[in-house]
């Protein structure tokens, strides 16, 4: 077998449309820290934004935007090259987020399980359509996720900014398949009904 | 959901990618920089002195069975 041993990848230059999966796979073989900066130019904007909307504080997105991304260079040797990058890297984000939230307000975490508890025995039909979500203006959505628990606001961005499947968020979360369910459609209710509350007089 | 079609929550986190700051984040690819090289510095370290100490422990172990 002949190896090219002036392949782009080893003379320094990257193809810009290398896969996610394929930059993990050299990462691993090489350890070449140029692989794991181009995973970071590209996420990092996508896992800022998603710890800036649940954790509402610049500061604390930021930390926890490094403490993601050096858990990711920890554990990159875990990922598993089956699955997709970005949906490894969102579930390692949304749970930072969760753990980070439950570690600031302790309380919370009791109530949480309870409503987990209850959510495995209730079937519920989820009458909300995703339009009249997805149509708030970008304005009104910061406000209104302003106001939601972390755990809601998660759901949401997985449903409708990362487009997971339910299965994808049961892998993320380790709920159940009802649970997750459960926790998506009561979200939806709260955040349509923040939304009535506050823009009732307005038209979209 | 077609991909031209509004979406309020990928607009929103569009408007925050765009509006960061990026001094920000390139002080943090930097701190992950040095955390990488402090744990290849380490690895290094570990891969390199840990036959020998493995060899020491070895005899250490060997040793002390030897003794009872």
């Amino acid at each position: 077998m002949m190896i090219n041993l002036l392949s782009p990848i080893v003379s320094g230059a990257i193809p810009a449309d290398i896969a996610d999966e394929e930059l993990v796979s050299e990462y691993l073989l090489t350890q070449n820290g140029r692989y794991f900066e181009i995973l970071y130019q590209r996420y990092s904007g996508k896992v800022y934004a998603k710890c800036l909307t649940i954790l509402n504080d610049n500061f604390l997105a930021m930390d926890a935007m490094q403490d993601i991304f050096m858990k990711v260079m920890l554990s990159i040797s875990t990922f598993k090259s089956k699955a997709k990058f970005s949906t490894w890297l969102y579930s390692i984000t949304y749970n930072f987020c969760i753990d980070e939230t439950r570690r600031r307000k302790k309380r919370m975490m009791a109530g949480e399980e309870e409503i987990e508890k209850l959510t495995d025995t209730l079937e519920d039909e989820d009458l909300i359509e995703d339009e009249r979500l997805i149509s708030v203006k970008v304005d009104h959505m910061k406000e209104i996720l302003g106001e939601m628990k972390e755990i809601d606001k998660s759901m949401l961005l997985m449903k409708y900014q990362d487009d997971l499947s339910i299965k994808e968020i049961v892998d993320i979360t380790n709920k159940t398949e009802s649970a997750v369910k459960m926790q998506l459609k009561r979200a939806k209710e709260k955040f349509v009904k923040i939304h009535e509350e506050k823009y009732a007089n307005e038209q979209q | 959901m077609s991909n031209n079609e509004y979406n309020g929550f990928k607009a929103l986190e569009q408007e925050i990618i765009n509006n960061r700051k990026d001094t920000e984040f390139n002080s943090v690819e930097n701190k992950l920089k040095e955390n990488k090289n402090t744990f290849d510095f380490i690895g290094n370290l570990i891969s390199l002195y840990l036959p020998e100490v493995l060899t020491v422990l070895t005899k250490f172990i060997g040793g002390s069975r030897n003794n009872k």
